[in-house]
């Protein structure tokens, strides 16, 4: 019994080629029946998984049926529809020009390793490490952003009636001592973990003005991966 | 201008750039009689050659850059918290190979080869800079046709994009460890 993680497939093509080098087959001479057996229980084996098998998968499974099918019948030599040719060509041209890619694929990820270890006077970018450059790819938060996030924050909030609330006093200072507290050990926040925790309107309305404070004394930045993404605050010490 | 003038010109210049430095930016700061990079790249890397640097000056995308010699890396990466894993996907790094070495190509194109849908994983190389749109492509619908850019060449150490090994030559090497 073999084990296969799917996941790690980026694709029909991929698949088909892992079984190729797994049972070293020829590729230019592929047992049809037994790689469609294997795919196809391959796929069976990804709806138990619940991954959802995406349409290319299912339609690579009936252009294998189809080519079983046609190395089945007879073979005629007024075929209009194969030329003659080998059902499998088709198929074998196409694993062929993506492995060649995928050769190229790994070839790249060398030439970009060997790279990672010159480092440019203006160090910019680079392509490591994506929790420390993601902020490269951040773009600044406007207000308007922010204000809007506020807004959404307030219309989510559960509505409490009235004789229920006890409105306490809420000072700036301690608004501001409590957010900096809610930073986990990399020094971010989100803003919608932070808008979660508050319940009443007052304490939102001196958390946001308490926000704007902090980026204000450049305690804190805010940043937005994608329009109208999760805005991240960040605590400028813990980043040092 | 005496030579060793023009030649800490250059070397400043190399020092404040962001981008590699190239031919064009340097005549556009001389006006007139301006030095070649390469001979005085050469110069200076010998001199820092002498002097037994942990840096010297690379050709890559075209132009000159300071760069930090490799042996050093695990104490810079130290300093920058970074792991030296790369942050792109197979998938990402799949279709980067095939832009970069069928462009322009549109994305049906890709996808014919990968046999997968290929959209996030463009957005995702445009964001990064590592392709750009080249254009569009004359046949139905007017496909965007993508390309790469600067960036792809500086962050694979290439010069320039005819520098990418051959098919045929990976295809080798790849048989070749099998």
């Amino acid at each position: 019994m073999y084990k296969i993680y799917l996941e790690s497939f980026e694709g029909p093509l991929d698949l088909l080629l892992y079984f190729i080098r797994r049972d070293k087959i020829n590729i230019y001479d592929i047992p049809i029946a037994k790689i469609t057996k294997d795919y196809v229980k391959a796929l069976d084996m990804m709806k138990e998984l619940n991954v959802t098998v995406v349409g290319e998968f299912i339609v690579m499974a009936a252009t294998l049926m189809r080519i079983k099918a046609k190395m089945l019948l007879p073979f005629h030599e007024d075929d209009e529809d194969s030329n003659g040719e080998d059902p499998r060509t088709a198929l074998v041209q196409k694993l062929l020009e993506y492995q060649q890619f995928k050769e190229a694929a790994e070839h790249l990820t060398e030439l970009a390793k060997h790279q990672n270890r010159f480092f440019p006077r203006m160090n910019k970018m680079n392509l490591t490490e994506a929790n420390a450059d993601l902020e490269f790819y951040l773009k600044e938060v406007s207000l308007f952003e922010i204000a809007r996030y506020f807004k959404v924050a307030m219309e989510n909030m559960p509505v409490i009636s009235s004789y229920e609330l006890q409105r306490e006093q809420i000072s700036l200072e301690e608004q501001k001592a409590k957010i900096l507290g809610c930073f986990d050990c990399d020094g971010v926040l989100r803003f919608s973990a932070l808008m979660n925790r508050f319940n009443h309107k007052l304490e939102i309305i001196v958390s946001f003005l308490a926000i704007l404070e902090l980026i204000q004394q450049g305690t804190i930045t805010v940043a937005q991966n994608e329009i109208f993404g999760e805005i991240e605050f960040h605590h400028l010490e813990n980043l040092a | 201008m005496q030579e060793k003038e023009k030649q800490l010109i250059i070397e400043s210049l190399l020092f404040a750039t962001p981008d590699p430095l190239t031919q064009k930016q340097v005549n556009l700061v001389f006006e007139s009689d301006s030095p070649k990079i390469p001979e005085t790249v050469e110069q200076l890397n010998k001199k820092y050659k002498k002097e037994e640097h942990s840096f010297y000056i690379r050709k890559i995308a075209g132009g000159y850059q300071f760069t930090t010699k490799p042996e050093y890396d695990i104490w810079i990466r130290r300093l920058l918290k970074k792991s030296g894993q790369l942050i792109l996907s197979r998938a990402s790094l799949e279709t980067m190979a095939i832009v970069a070495y069928k462009q322009p190509i549109g994305r049906y194109e890709i996808e014919s080869i990968r046999g997968v849908d290929c959209t996030g994983v463009l957005k995702t190389l445009l964001t990064h800079n590592l392709i750009r749109i080249q254009g569009r492509d004359e046949g139905p619908g007017r496909p965007l046709l993508y390309g790469t850019t600067k960036i792809f060449l500086e962050k694979f150490g290439l010069n320039k994009i005819s520098e990418i090994p051959k098919l045929r030559e990976i295809a080798e090497l790849s048989s070749a460890t099998e």
